[in-house]
Order: C-alpha cells, then sequence, then structure tokens
C-alpha cells in the first residue's frame, strides 16, 4: 500500500455485497497497523500480466486468478465499459494497482484476502475524529457503543455497523469496539463482516449494544484444503466434507478422530474402545474392503503419516490409537475427502478416502497468546445391574440341583452326599449373604479426573509467521489402573526468504503415557472388566489380611473346592497387570516454495515421522494365573521420510481458468521391534533383568512407495467446471508382476445458480452446484512382505537343548496387487436464501475389485499356523472377490436465527448399503468371530460382509411336554433338552441340532447413521450441542453368553437371573434356566439391537465481559463447560453399545467382549487472551 | 538459468531414474521359502519344524482329550469349558476344538515332512545323513497320519508338500481317502524309515527317531490294522535287537531325570525355561487350584482336564500294585490354610514347574513296556491262545509293577488279562480309548461306564470315529461333513 493513502489513519469506505445487492457507505475507522502489515504483505506479491485495451471488471478478474485475491467493490463504484491496458513484469500487486485504480479516483483497501474498492471522493480523504459519524443528514440524537466479538469470544476489527435503513455506519477499531451517533428513531442495528454472517439487532433504548458473530460456515469463498494444493469451495468438483478449529475445540476431545463424530455424512466414525488414547474406527462410506483395513488415509500438512495400529506392539485387537498423540487443538481444519475425484490423488492409499488434517499457522499481526486450562470428572456413562451374593448363591445351588439330577441323582439325596454337586453349606443362608455382596463391576470401574492445558502463540511480521503451542493432557481411565497422559509441542514457522521464496518448518514433537491394561476378551486371559461382570459376588475384593480374595484357591469351610471359577482377583488382574506404553513422536516437516512466474510454483518437502515406542509389563505376584512372576519389555521405532516435489500452475484467459499441479513422492518407512520378556522376576526390581530371561524377538520390516501424481482443474465462465487428476503408485508391498499401479479420476461440475436463468427466476438461491465424479483407487494396506512366501521359526528339543527349525508360513504370490475401488458419485450443492441455508446430497457407487484376503487353505497344506491352544487356519493372501458399497448422504446446516439470538443447525444422515458381490472360486463364505468364541459371523456373495450366522433361538422349553412334542418324524429333535433350555430351530429340517442348523440372525451395520448439532448463541452466552447415532445395527454381545445365559458358577445380569426358568409354574421372562453345560454356548439369544442415539456433546460458553478480563489484563476470555457423552439412548444390555472387540477389523463389526466403555466426560475450563 | 530452476530440474530429473532397487525390500527378520530348503543344514532345520509340529501344546492336548478323556479312564473337572465337557460325554460336534486341533495338528506335521521329503534328494550332501533325515520324515509322516487314522478314520491322504499357489489350488481336489490305502501309506512309510534310520544318536541328537522307534510304530500300525502275522516279527526284532528294557521303577518312565531312556523308544522332547518348549501336562491335569500346592507357586493353578475316574483307581484292584500310586494322586494338602483335599488326579508327567505351562518332562510315545504287551498280543491272536512266550511278556510288565505273575489262561481271558494291564500300565499315555477300540469294546465299556441309574447310555458305533472339523468341510467341497446318527 502505497504511503499516500495510508497517511491517514481513518478511511471512509463503501462496502457491497454482490449477493444481495446490498450497498453499505460507512466511515472506516481503526486500521491498524497489523493489518498494514498484511496487506503489505498481500500487496508486495509481485505479479506478471499483460492486459490490452480489456473492460475493467474482467481485469479484475484476471488479477483475482494471478494473485490470489478477490476484489469486492459496489456497483457504482467502477466506471461503466471503460476499457484499461496494463503491462506489469515482476510487479509488486500495489504497485499495479495503484497505476490501475488511481487515475479512476478509486481507493483501495485489504480485508485478509479481499480488496475493497471504494470511490476515492475527496471527503474520504480528510481526517476525521475517530467514532464519529460522517456524511449523514439525520440529526444526530443519542451515541451507542459497544462491542463485536467472534464466535470465539474475541474482539473483531473492521465490522461495519450501519443504522438500517440508513447509510449511518462505522466500523469496529482494533478491539472491535465501536461507537457513533444514531438518529433517536434508529431501531436496528445491522452488523456485517467478511466471513461472518450478517447480524441485525433492536437498538432499543440500550446505549451498549454487544454483538457476537457466527461464521459462515458455507462461505463459497471458503477455501478447502485438497490433496496436494487448496481450492476455492466454489470450484470443487469432488466430494469433501470439512471441519473447522471451532468445531473441534467446542468438543473438547483428546483425539481428532473422535472430532469427526458425527460432523459430517458419510463418514461413521467409532470409539470402538472407551480407553482413553482408545482405539477409533473411521469408516468412510462404508466397508470398501474385507480382509485389509479399512481406515482411512491420514495427512498431517500433506505428510502421509504412519497410522499402522500393529506399529505399537501391543498384542491385542483394539490397540491404542496412533492419531492420540496429536493435540486436537493445534488442528485448523480437518478435510475428509470422500469420492474418486479427491482421493484418487493419493492413490493405492485413497480407497478408504482420506483425512487431511491442517494445523494452526501463523498470521501476520500481533502477537496472540492463548492459554486453555480445563479440568473435569469422567464417569461411567451407563451401568447394569449384577446379581448379588444372595442371587449368586441360589443360582448357585440350582445349577448344582439341576447337574446332580441330569447325572441321575435322587433328589432325596442330602446335599452332603452329593458328592461334587455338593454345595457349600453356607449357601444356603443367601439373606446373609446378600448383606455382604461384592458388585466386582463397581470395583474395577470409578470416577476420575481429567486435565488439559494448553498455551499457545501466534503472530508474525510481514516476513515471518509462527504458530507455537505445547499441551498437557492427563485423562484418567474409569477401569482402574488405565489413564493416558499426553504432552505435545508444536511450531509451525513460515519465512519469506524473497519475495519469490518462502520456507516453511513443521516442527511437532510429542510423548504419550498410557497405562493399558487388559480390559476386555475372555477372563480367562486376564481381562478385567470381563472377570468383574463373572467374579462372584459372594468373595470381598480383600481378606481380612488385606490381600485379594482369590477364587481360585478358594476352598469353603467344608473343604468344598473349584467352587467358582479359577481366575484370580478382578481388582488384581486390573491393578496388578501392568501394560505401560509410551509413545515418542516427532511429526516433521520442511519446505521450500518458490514462485518461478506469478502462475507457476514449485514446491519441495521433506518430511519425517519418527516414533519411539516403549511398552512395559508386568504381572505381579498376586497374579498366578501365568504362574511365576512375569514381566516384559518392548521397544520400537519408527522411521518414516517423504520427499515430495510439486509444480503448481494457475491461470486464466478470459472466461477460461486453468489450475494444475504435477508432482514426484517418494517415501520408505523402516520399523525395527524389539521385544524381551522374563519369568521368577524379584517383586520388589519388577524388571526382566531381575529375572530370568526367558524370551527375546527382534521384526524389522520396511515398504517404500515412488509416485507420480497430476490434477488439472479447469472452469469455464466460472461456472462449467472440470476435474482430472492421476497417480502411479510403485509399491513395495505387492508381487513383482504387479509393482505399479494407476489411479485416474475424472469430475464435471456445473454452478447451475450462476447461470442467468436461475439469477432471474429463483432470486433466493444463492448457489447450486451439481457435481458427478468417477475414479480409481487402491488399498494398499496388507502389511510387508505378503507376497513373498516366508518361513516361521519352529524350534524343537534335541539332546536336552533347544534347536532351531523352522516352516513354511505364507506362500510367494507375484500377482498379489492392490484392492481397487472404482468410485462414481454424483451429488449437488445448494445454498438458499442468502447462504442461511445450506444442503448437500450425493449418491454414490462404489466398488472394490481384487479384493484382498487371507484365503483360508484346507488345514492339509500343513501351513497351518500353531498357538498355544489351537491352530489358526493356514491361510494365504490372495486377490479375489468384489465388494460394493453404495448410498446417500445428506448435510444440511441452518442458519435457523441470526441476530442478538443466533441458532445453527448441522444435521447429516447417511444410508449405506454393503454387499459382497463375489468372493472368487474357492469358500465363498468366510467365517469370523470373537477372539473369545470363533465362526458366528459369515461373509459371503450376495450379502453385506460379517453377517451374524447362529442358531436361532425360539424360547425356552417351559415343560417337559414340550421337548417331547418338539419332534420330526418322531423321533425328538433336542432329545437331551430339558424343562428350562433353549428350543432351537431345527433350520435345515433334518430333525436334530447340528451347526447345520445356523442361520443368518443380524446385520451388524446401520440402516443409517447421523449427527445433529445445534449452536445457540446469546449476547455473551453460546451453547453447542452434538447428537449422533447409528439405527438398525445388531450387536453380538459376546459376554452374555456368561452373563446371561447363567451357569451356576460365573456371575450374571440381575434381569437374567430374575428371569430365569425355575420350573413350569415359574417360567421367568424369557431367560433360560441356570444349568451348568449352558454357559458358554453363543446364539442368537445373544445378538441385540445396537442401535443408539448418544448426546456426544453439550458445552456451555460465557464470554467475559470488557469489563471483567480488561481488568485482569486480558484482550478477551471465555469460560466453558462440557459435558461429553451426557447420554446414551439404547436397548443395548452391556456398557456401552459402540464398543468392538476387533477394532477396525472390517470383518469383525459389532462384537462386544466386555469392552472399555466410553465415560461421561465433565469439563470445567477457561479460555484467556492475552 | 537461476541456479534454483538448475536445482528443480535436477530434483525431477533424479526422480524419474532408479526407482526400481528403492521398491525391492526383502525381509530381513524373516525367512523366505526361495532360500530355504536348499542344502543340508536347511533340511535339518526344515526337519526341527517337522519335530516342533508334533510337539504343539494344542496338538498334544487333542490326543489326550481324544485318547483319554474320551474313555473310561479320566475326566474333566468341573470348571472346563464346554469343548472338553463334550468329550466327556459323546456330544460333541465338528466345531469342538480338540477335534480341529487333532486334525490341524497332524496335518501341520505331515506338511513341512512333506516339502522335505519333497526337496531333499538332488540336495548334494552325504548319504548316510540324506538316508536319516529322509528316515525321520518318514516317521514324523506315518506317526501323523495314524494319529489321524485311528481318530478320524478316512481321511485325505497327500504325500506332497504345498509350497506355491498352484499346489494350494491343487490341495482342494483331495477328497477322503479309503482306510486301507492310508494304512498302506503308512506302512510303506514306517518300513522305509526303519531301513533307513540309524539305530541311535549321539548326545546332541538324542531325541531323533531311531530305526527302533520306526519299527515298534510299525509295529503298533499293524496291531491296530488287526494285521497280527506282519506285527509279530516286527515287534519281535524291537524286543530282541533294540537293546530297549523295562526301568527298574515303574515311576521313573514319567520324570524329567529319565529322559529317553532306556525303556523309551520314542518320546516327545520337552524343555522348560520360558522358551516355549515346555509341555502343559502338570498345568493342564491337575485338579483346579491344586497345582501351586502339588507342583509349585509356579503353576497356573491345574485346568483339571485330566481327573482319573473311580473305575481307574478301582481297577488297580492289587493294592501291592505300584502302578497305581505312580498313576493316580489321591488327596493334597492345600498349604495355604492346612487343609487335606481329597481328589483323583494323574500323577504322571507332573514334576515341579516354575512357570505355567512349562513342563520338563517328555512326553513318551512308545515304550518298551508296550512292545512287549503289543508282542504278546499279536502272539495271542496269531495263535488263538497266549504261548509260553506271551505268558512271560505280560509278566516281565507285571513283575515290574509288583504284581503277582498270571497263569492258566486261554484266548479270551488272555484278552481279557492284556486290556486291563495296558489300563493300568499306559494310563493317561493315550493309549486307552485306541485299545478300546481295537479290542472291539469301546461301546460295552463307554456304554457302562457313562449310564446312571436313571439316564442309561448307549454309545453308537458311529462315536468311534471323529467328526471331519467344520472349519476343513466348510473349505472344501470335496469333503463332506460327517454325517451320521452321532453328529
Amino acid at each position: 500500500m502505497t504511503k499516500k493513502y495510508h497517511s491517514s489513519q481513518y478511511w471512509l469506505w463503501l462496502m457491497r455485497f454482490s449477493l444481495t445487492q446490498f450497498v453499505l457507505t460507512l466511515t472506516l475507522l481503526g486500521v491498524t497497523y497489523a493489518r498494514d502489515l498484511r496487506a503489505q504483505d498481500y500487496l508486495n506479491r509481485r505479479i506478471s500480466l499483460n492486459i490490452d485495451n480489456k473492460e475493467i471488471k474482467k481485469v479484475l478478474l484476471t488479477l483475482e486468478r494471478t494473485a490470489d485475491v478477490r476484489f469486492m467493490y459496489s456497483s457504482n463504484v467502477l466506471p461503466k465499459d471503460q476499457k484499461i491496458s496494463i503491462q506489469a513484469t515482476d510487479e509488486p500487486l500495489g504497485q499495479v494497482l495503484e497505476r490501475v485504480f488511481r487515475p479512476m479516483k478509486i481507493k483501495f483497501e485489504l480485508m485478509g484476502k479481499r480488496i475493497l474498492l471504494s470511490p476515492a471522493t475527496t471527503s474520504t480523504l480528510v481526517d476525521l475524529v475517530p467514532h464519529q459519524v460522517a456524511n449523514q443528514a439525520a440529526l444526530p440524537a443519542r451515541t451507542i457503543q459497544g462491542r463485536v466479538v467472534s464466535e470465539t469470544g474475541e474482539g473483531l476489527p473492521g465490522v461495519s455497523v450501519i443504522v438500517r435503513a440508513t447509510s449511518t455506519g462505522t466500523v469496529t477499531d482494533a478491539k472491535g469496539d465501536y461507537s457513533m451517533e444514531i438518529p433517536n428513531d434508529a431501531k436496528v442495528l445491522i452488523f456485517s463482516f467478511v466471513g461472518y454472517l450478517k447480524q441485525e439487532v433492536a437498538v432499543g433504548n440500550q446505549t451498549t449494544l454487544n454483538v457476537q458473530l457466527q461464521p459462515n460456515t458455507q462461505n463459497l469463498d471458503e477455501v478447502v484444503v485438497v490433496g496436494y494444493g487448496t481450492q476455492n469451495r466454489r470450484d470443487i468438483t469432488g466430494s469433501i466434507g470439512s471441519i473447522k478449529t471451532s468445531q473441534i475445540t467446542d468438543q473438547r476431545v483428546t483425539s481428532l478422530d473422535q472430532a469427526l463424530q458425527g460432523q459430517i455424512a458419510g463418514v461413521q466414525v467409532q470409539q470402538t474402545s472407551g480407553a482413553p488414547g482408545g482405539n477409533v474406527s473411521i469408516k468412510i462410506r462404508g466397508v470398501t474392503s474385507i480382509g485389509t483395513g479399512s481406515d482411512p488415509l491420514f495427512v498431517v500438512d500433506g505428510f502421509p503419516i504412519n497410522n499402522d495400529k500393529s506399529l505399537a506392539g501391543l498384542p491385542g485387537s483394539n490397540p491404542p490409537n496412533p492419531l492420540s498423540a496429536i493435540n486436537p487443538a493445534d488442528i485448523l481444519s480437518i478435510e475428509v475427502l470422500k469420492d474418486a475425484s479427491s482421493t484418487a490423488i493419493y492413490g493405492s492409499r485413497g480407497a478408504n478416502g482420506v483425512i487431511l488434517i491442517t494445523t494452526k499457522q501463523g498470521d501476520s499481526g500481533k502477537s496472540r497468546i492463548t492459554l486453555d486450562v480445563s479440568a473435569g470428572m469422567q464417569s461411567p456413562s451407563r451401568t447394569v445391574q449384577l446379581m448379588d451374593a444372595g442371587d449368586y448363591a441360589q443360582a448357585f445351588i440350582e445349577s448344582r440341583n439341576n447337574r446332580f439330577l441330569v447325572r441321575g441323582g435322587d433328589p432325596a439325596t442330602p446335599n452332603a452326599l452329593r458328592g461334587a454337586n455338593r454345595v457349600p453349606q453356607y449357601f444356603f443362608n443367601t439373606d446373609s449373604l446378600r448383606a455382604h455382596s461384592t458388585n466386582w463391576v463397581n470395583e474395577v470401574i470409578r470416577p476420575t479426573a481429567i486435565q488439559n492445558y494448553q498455551l499457545s502463540a501466534t503472530g508474525g511480521s510481514a516476513n515471518l509467521k509462527y504458530a507455537i503451542s505445547g499441551s498437557y493432557l492427563d485423562q484418567g481411565g474409569i477401569i482402574i489402573g488405565t489413564g493416558f497422559k499426553r504432552y505435545t509441542l508444536r511450531s509451525n514457522i513460515e519465512a519469506k526468504l524473497n519475495t519469490r521464496t518462502k520456507l516453511g518448518v513443521n516442527f511437532a514433537p510429542s510423548y504419550s503415557f498410557n497405562k493399558i491394561g487388559k480390559v476386555e476378551g475372555h477372563f480367562a486371559q486376564g481381562s478385567s472388566l470381563t472377570q468383574a461382570f463373572v467374579s462372584t459376588p459372594i468373595l470381598p475384593v480383600y481378606d481380612a489380611d488385606g490381600s485379594y480374595s482369590s477364587q481360585r484357591s478358594y476352598v469353603s469351610p467344608e473343604g468344598l473346592t473349584a467352587v467358582f471359577n479359577a481366575q484370580d482377583n478382578a481388582v488384581a488382574m486390573a491393578q496388578e497387570a501392568k501394560y505401560e506404553q509410551g509413545i515418542a513422536r516427532l511429526l516433521s516437516n520442511m519446505y521450500v516454495e518458490y514462485e518461478i512466474s506469478p502462475s507457476l510454483k514449485f514446491k519441495t518437502t521433506l518430511g519425517v515421522d519418527a516414533s519411539f515406542m516403549r511398552l512395559y509389563n508386568f504381572r505381579g505376584a498376586s497374579l498366578i494365573t501365568n504362574g511365576a512372576l512375569q514381566g516384559g519389555a518392548s521397544t520400537s521405532q519408527s522411521l518414516n521420510w517423504l520427499n515430495e516435489n510439486t509444480l503448481s500452475y494457475a491461470g486464466k484467459w478470459g472466461q477460461h481458468a486453468l489450475q494444475g499441479v504435477a508432482g514426484f513422492s517418494a517415501q520408505k518407512n523402516s520399523f525395527e521391534f524389539n521385544d524381551v520378556s522374563g519369568i521368577n522376576l524379584n517383586p520388589e526390581v519388577p524388571y526382566v533383568r531381575s529375572g530370568r530371561i526367558a524370551n527375546g524377538n527382534q521384526t524389522i520390516e520396511e515398504w517404500a512407495l515412488v509416485s507420480y501424481l497430476g490434477r488439472l482443474n479447469y472452469q469455464f465462465k466460472d461456472r462449467y467446471l472440470a476435474t482430472v487428476s492421476f497417480r502411479s503408485d510403485g509399491s513395495s508391498r505387492f508381487g513383482n508382476n504387479n509393482r505399479y499401479g494407476y489411479f485416474p479420476s475424472a469430475a464435471l461440475g456445473w454452478r447451475m445458480a450462476d447461470e442467468p436463468f436461475m439469477k432471474k427466476a429463483l432470486s433466493f438461491v444463492s448457489d447450486w452446484k451439481w457435481r458427478v465424479s468417477y475414479g480409481l483407487t487402491g488399498n494398499n494396506n496388507i502389511g510387508n512382505y505378503s507376497s513373498l512366501g516366508l518361513t516361521l521359526p519352529a524350534n524343537y528339543v534335541l539332546g536336552g537343548s533347544q534347536v532351531s527349525g523352522y516352516a513354511v508360513s505364507t506362500l510367494d504370490n507375484p500377482d498379489l496387487t492392490w484392492e481397487k475401488n472404482s468410485q462414481f458419485d454424483v451429488g449437488a450443492d445448494i445454498s438458499l436464501f442468502n447462504n442461511r441455508l445450506n444442503l448437500t446430497a450425493d449418491y454414490y457407487y462404489n466398488k472394490t475389485i481384487d479384493l484382498l484376503w487371507r484365503v483360508n487353505l484346507p488345514a492339509l497344506t500343513g501351513i497351518s499356523v500353531p498357538g498355544g491352544s489351537g491352530y489358526a487356519q493356514a491361510s494365504t493372501l490372495k486377490n479375489i472377490g468384489q465388494v460394493e458399497n453404495k448410498g446417500f448422504e445428506f448435510a444440511i446446516n441452518s442458519q435457523n436465527l441470526v441476530g442478538a439470538f443466533n441458532w445453527t443447525t448441522n444435521f447429516n444422515i447417511s444410508f449405506n448399503r454393503n454387499k459382497v458381490l463375489s468372493l472368487g472360486v474357492v469358500g465363498e463364505r468366510f467365517f469370523t468371530g470373537s477372539n473369545i468364541v470363533n465362526s458366528f459371523q459369515v461373509t459371503e456373495v450376495g450379502r453385506p460382509t460379517a453377517q451374524f450366522y447362529t442358531l436361532v433361538t425360539d424360547g425356552i422349553f417351559q415343560n417337559q411336554e414340550e421337548v417331547n412334542a418338539y419332534q420330526r418324524n418322531g423321533v425328538l429333535i433336542q432329545p437331551t433338552a430339558r424343562p428350562g433350555d433353549f428350543r432351537y430351530r431345527d433350520v435345515n429340517d433334518d430333525g436334530r441340532i447340528s451347526p447345520d442348523d445356523r442361520d443368518y440372525t443380524g446385520n451388524p451395520h446401520p440402516q443409517f447413521s447421523f449427527g445433529f448439532s445445534n449452536n445457540f448463541s446469546y449476547k455473551n452466552f453460546s451453547l453447542n450441542v452434538l447428537l449422533s447415532g447409528v439405527y438398525g445395527n445388531k450387536v453380538m454381545n459376546v459376554g452374555s453368553r456368561w452373563v446371561s445365559n447363567l451357569n451356576g458358577n460365573l456371575n450374571g445380569f440381575k434381569e437374567a437371573f430374575e428371569g430365569r426358568w425355575i420350573s413350569p409354574d415359574q417360567p421367568g421372562t424369557g431367560y433360560p434356566s441356570v444349568s451348568t453345560t449352558r454357559a458358554n454356548e453363543i446364539h442368537s439369544f445373544n445378538i441385540e439391537d445396537g442401535s443408539f442415539v448418544r448426546v456426544r456433546n453439550v458445552t456451555l460458553a460465557y464470554a467475559l465481559p470488557k469489563t471483567v478480563f480488561s481488568a485482569i489484563g486480558l484482550q478477551g476470555g471465555r469460560v466453558y463447560f462440557s459435558g461429553q457423552n451426557l447420554l446414551t439412548l439404547t436397548r443395548y444390555s452391556g456398557l456401552d453399545p459402540e464398543v468392538n472387540e476387533n477394532g477396525s477389523n472390517p470383518l469383525s463389526l459389532g462384537v462386544d467382549a466386555f469392552g472399555y466403555p466410553s465415560p461421561r466426560v465433565l469439563t470445567l475450563g477457561l479460555t484467556a487472551n492475552f | 538459468m537461476k541456479p534454483i530452476h538448475k536445482s528443480i530440474v535436477v530434483l525431477v530429473l533424479l526422480s524419474l531414474s532408479g526407482c526400481g532397487k528403492f521398491l525391492e525390500l526383502s525381509p530381513k527378520s524373516q525367512g523366505q521359502i526361495t532360500t530355504s530348503y536348499e542344502t543340508a543344514s536347511d533340511i535339518d532345520y526344515a526337519l526341527m519344524g517337522g519335530y516342533d509340529a508334533i510337539q504343539q501344546r494344542a496338538y498334544i492336548t487333542a490326543q489326550w482329550m481324544t485318547g483319554e478323556v474320551i474313555s473310561d479312564n479320566t475326566e474333566v473337572g468341573s470348571g472346563s469349558g464346554v469343548n472338553d465337557i463334550q468329550l466327556n460325554t459323546f456330544t460333541f460336534a465338528s466345531n469342538n476344538s480338540y477335534v480341529s486341533s487333532m486334525w490341524q495338528g497332524a496335518y501341520t506335521g505331515i506338511g513341512r515332512v512333506n516339502l522335505i521329503l519333497d526337496r531333499i534328494e538332488p540336495i548334494q550332501m552325504n548319504a548316510t545323513l540324506k538316508n536319516q533325515y529322509k528316515g525321520e520324515a518318514l516317521f514324523l509322516r506315518a506317526y501323523n497320519y495314524f494319529n489321524l487314522v485311528r481318530a478320524f478314520g478316512r481321511v485325505p491322504l497327500i504325500t506332497t508338500g504345498v509350497d506355491n499357489l498352484a499346489a494350494v489350488d491343487a490341495s482342494f481336489g483331495y477328497g477322503l481317502e479309503e482306510i486301507p490305502r492310508i494304512y498302506t501309506q503308512i506302512i510303506r512309510d514306517l518300513t522305509e524309515a526303519g531301513s533307513l534310520l540309524p539305530v541311535s544318536y549321539p548326545g546332541a541328537s538324542v531325541g531323533r527317531v531311531t530305526q527302533w522307534a520306526a519299527k515298534a510304530l510299525l509295529g503298533k500300525v499293524y496291531l491296530q490294522n488287526r494285521q497280527f502275522r506282519e506285527a509279530e516279527p516286527v515287534l519281535k526284532e524291537v524286543i530282541d535287537r533294540s537293546g530297549r528294557s523295562l526301568l527298574p521303577n515303574f515311576a521313573d518312565n514319567f520324570t524329567s531325570g529319565r529322559k529317553n531312556s532306556q525303556e523309551s523308544l520314542f518320546e516327545i522332547q520337552f524343555l522348560s525355561g520360558g522358551i516355549g518348549e515346555g509341555s502343559p501336562f502338570p498345568d493342564a491335569w491337575l485338579p483346579q487350584g491344586s497345582g501351586r500346592f502339588l507342583v509349585g507357586a509356579g503353576s497356573n493353578g491345574g485346568q483339571g482336564l485330566n481327573l482319573p475316574t473311580r473305575d481307574l483307581q478301582l481297577a488297580f484292584a492289587d493294592p501291592l500294585d505300584r502302578r497305581r500310586d505312580a498313576t493316580i494322586g489321591t488327596s493334597y494338602l492345600n498349604t495355604s490354610n492346612n487343609r487335606v483335599i481329597n481328589i483323583l488326579f494323574g500323577r504322571k508327567y507332573t514334576s515341579q514347574v516354575a512357570a505355567a505351562l512349562d513342563g520338563n518332562d517328555n512326553f513318551i510315545v512308545l515304550r518298551y513296556a508296550d512292545v512287549l504287551l503289543m508282542y504278546a498280543e499279536a502272539l495271542n491272536e496269531n495263535n488263538q491262545g497266549p504261548n509260553a512266550d506271551a505268558i512271560s511278556r505280560i509278566n516281565d510288565v507285571r513283575a515290574r509293577a509288583g504284581v503277582a505273575a498270571l497263569r492258566d489262561l486261554n484266548y479270551t481271558t488272555f484278552r481279557n488279562a492284556l486290556l486291563l494291564e495296558r489300563r493300568l500300565e499306559f494310563a493317561f499315555e493315550n493309549q486307552r480309548w485306541y485299545d478300546l477300540i481295537r479290542f472291539g469294546r469301546a461301546e460295552q465299556v463307554m456304554s457302562t461306564h457313562i449310564s446312571t441309574p436313571t439316564r442309561p447310555f448307549t454309545l453308537r458305533s458311529c462315536f468311534l470315529y471323529l467328526p471331519i472339523p467344520q472349519s476343513e468341510t466348510e473349505l472344501n467341497p470335496l469333503i463332506p461333513p460327517t454325517r451320521n446318527e452321532c453328529y
């Protein structure tokens, strides 16, 4: 900006918002030094162009393209039909603008990326006294003042404030304050600011009027991050969902993927483990894969990061979430790329969708320091009723009676003479037992604290911008023995070396420490929560001497053993079995961007994602499940580097505009895992060294990826849009014969709203865009070396010493290739009523071919992998089969009320239908299940993946007559059944019950999932409420085979006990009798409706009034109260319908094996700006 | 051109070259098939894989579940899982985990040695060593097929290795083979192994199969296949020439102190120490809660998967029979509260352990006492009555046990005496169920054993073979699910 236009600090502005034809004349105040710098920054941008005698409006369009700015002006500002010529070679924009506008007496000023044009009449150049009204005829009668703040409570400078139906107005100063004189009869003030929704507020008799503006979330000029670049939302032809920083910070989530929950149509985010730092499964548009991962690719500031959960090194299927290492508060925006047009540029990693994470960058201007402190309590969000000690004793007695009679005992035999079916005498005194009952679930679940501290500083000068932050999170786990701590630092710095070269460094180290414990799974494997559910309530947690009580070595007063299940004390399992994981992670990248010419840029990036993990485990003396004191330690290091080089181009000729990017990238990952374990450790020194080293292991793996990529975006008349993109990936993971893959995509868009007929006919339509895209993406999540035939160690003993051996574990498959996903998408983005109502709708059809799957092999191949207690079926990875996903997505964003009271609603809903189209020649049926019990889910052609497939229960036999009547051709179908047992449906009608009678008993895929959020604000208060849910999915409650099918030894649900069949006269409410032989069965009785609606988040915030924060020296401040997971409406009987035992495994959906439930979190926090 | 422009060009050019090698990454910490099975040493390692297969805990567990628990010798304790109880009560189906492990374990062993037999011929190596390796592989294949054919009857017979996808596709082409064809293969393999294997090994190799192991197993195979004529000379040769003899003290067979003893012909080697080579017996067999008092604090407490029946205890009719106390314990002291717990438990292979599932005792597959009794059985069958030789063999075994010699026996009484003797001698050694079947007594004995006064039970003969595992029939269309009145 030239000195001349800056000679005064107080300007008069003319603004016009083109869509509404609304013209404002106002006085400009308070352009701060900071704004000068920002303007300087843009205006120093060098451009080259050569325009000969063109209409001024077209010249401005060309300038917009070449200089990446946007002009705003009232239609009467520009001289009509004036034609001009400009020649510029590598000249600063400001200089060019001055040459253009000065002769026309037009003044220009920069606001963000926008350049506002106004007539530079003599009067506007007159210095005005601040806060005074100029150029008004109406009689000044009174003064009104106030402050305009943003959605986060910070003062907004430069907001125009005018009196409705007049041209009286002002703008806010650097702190967002304004003051002006208004006519006595002024009724309404209109507040408007670029990027925010206009607000009209009644004045009344007030002399002070404070206003909070709400961002216009569907701003068409919004810049959206896409693969290898950015685009204006208006030009996008793909299906992309975005969430912004405010939507993330308001939720107080601890991991960024949780921030996505319920926010974007087509994105199902499932907290499969509620453990702090626990696993989150994200599925974009359904399960596109069956055997490989279905998680999307995560790209942080352009770096596709390792999200490989196996890197965590922890055995188990719900490993800690590697994304939990990133502080959500550092995130500026998250973009979810859903269709092939947007994901194909990520090639062999794009098939499950791509999530782009952009972290906050500094801004030229005044430094801003923000401190955020919050603390809260976490508690279980649901509770269950378990049997008490009296119930337990009664169930025990019944089970032993039943068994005694089944084995031919005489009912008259006294208890003492019943041998193995004898019941400890004191069990008969149920009332006194009930008085000393232990609720084990309440013993392992407890309320716990959470606290979070964040400090950040942003700012910069013309040539240097910075955003630096640090945070500390301490989140306890609601299950004892678990908890999570995270320390993060981030430093994003961008420097301008000269007018053409920019250099940036993003440096983000973090350390997280996670006490994981072992919570879900089989109690026999030490799962504390499961054991808590089934532990006998008769025993106290601690014996009289303070040691843990023991079910395992319990002996009743009459000397009876093995009365209870022979497991450890559940509290000891939770407290004494330690799995503690520390991960130090460094995400860092550095880039240089060089402007070859104003339309051509070259960028090279070098990034590193390095992580170092250590895992410590120890099983203390009070746990005897595995005998001697055992412990171990593992470490892993993963080093992932990436080099990316891109050339990007943006140009415009007449009505044609073209942007392109072309690039090359190389990425390599090296991973090493070392592990040592010891036994007979000294409990005083519970580390491997104090015992005998028993086992060690070392695993080294690498992968590499070499890619070429490109994209062209073409716009004609600003409303006909086309995009093509391409990527070629060469991957070390695939077979020799298929090392390279090619991933093209194409898309068309039509901004119908800009057609003249639309503008005339439907003026309430602000924007209407049609999109259609088709493309090919891939999925390479198959692990390393999968195409190679490998051997595994298979050792033996000779001469009293161990000797080494090996055996085949996998086979060579040189043809192995990536899964290919072809995706068609058609959608529309519609904005109505001045952008107050925004609708997005998409239909997609998505077909994955060459599905990768570990095809089970006949055992006689000999390739099965022995485990401790059984064999993993022999299998080999092959490209077989096809699966389709199709569906609709709708998103609605509505600014219901704008004004003093603001109300915004976001609603999204998605319907996905999944179907397996083929599974190759072999098998045509894949069985999966839980780690506890296998083969209750089937994936087969013609149905969605992972259908529950079990025996079907048809109620309970009420009496012997019903057993006898259940026959086919005179033969009893369940000859050994007794009254109180389940009746199974003879599905194949062969007169008996066998595994062949299994049938489809439920679909774990939801019919739809939705998110619904409402934001209200009034004066200094704001309230956000976010709901989300799924409908129509079934969940296998694996644990209910113990806690609902009572066996007398294991404890269970009170409802099951009270509703059990006792006798024909006491038939109960549909639960079977207590029986020692039935407990482990699993069938349709254990499958439940998993639909739920969850109040995910409620945040109430109060922006501190000026008097408060200026008194304590702040620029702004805000206190908030946030509640997560406040309420879950569901018919599911377990603790959390959302958990899933096998985390993100696409073929193991809807399996609850007493998973870690998500806690309810109540937080109180304070944000202060300095 | 400006330097920065030059550097861009250089970067682009660099990027266009030399990607091929960058993508060729082979595993560093894992072996590859393409570089295995190539040398004598490779074959030796692969053989250890073959031995490892028969040492797998799941496989050996399945063997006593389907060989002992199923019989009248033992039962599972009250806290056992559904798979355990099913085998105890003849209510198992094709998805029983032990049925599946029996199948998977055997074929894993077969597959591993099939590859050795496929690849060994062209390898340049010492001829004696090559013979030995071939003999070991043949023995292991026969051992596994013998386990399969006894347990399942008709099974697929595969004798080539699977190390590539074409072979995998071919493996779907195997249906169920006739039982005689399987026995023919077993006999051929063992006969050849017997001619190839050495009679003994130096110390560091003790544990490998010997010629005598092959011959003793061949005798057992003949016997089970009711080829008594063929069994007699093979077993006689083992008795006469192997140099094996009975250990003076019966109980020594089952302790870690006397591994690979003079009585042993073949045993599965275990080694404690937390290195994955320990045996599961003490923890799996002992009654729940008893482990820490019986075998030490390192035990997981006992899973109660092998509790002797009262019937077995009573079968030791002679109070002087030394085998009784070496086989069955009747009580232990809970030292935490000084209570005596009265319960029957198996004592074989239950040396002290330092850690769970990490027993040090070997498991004897074939011992000299078995050869003696098998030989006596063959003689009785071949001569339609016991000759003096037959009687002296059974009496050798009885003498070591400290019980009186038998005399005045005819074919039937001798046969009954043999079945009883075998029960007492080999309880928990995975013999009982197959003995009952061979003697044609399984239906009668088990019907009596399981029946109660109010609930009569009749064992149908279809229960004599396990059903083909569901996991296999679901996969291979050529292998139909076992369908009869039992399954």
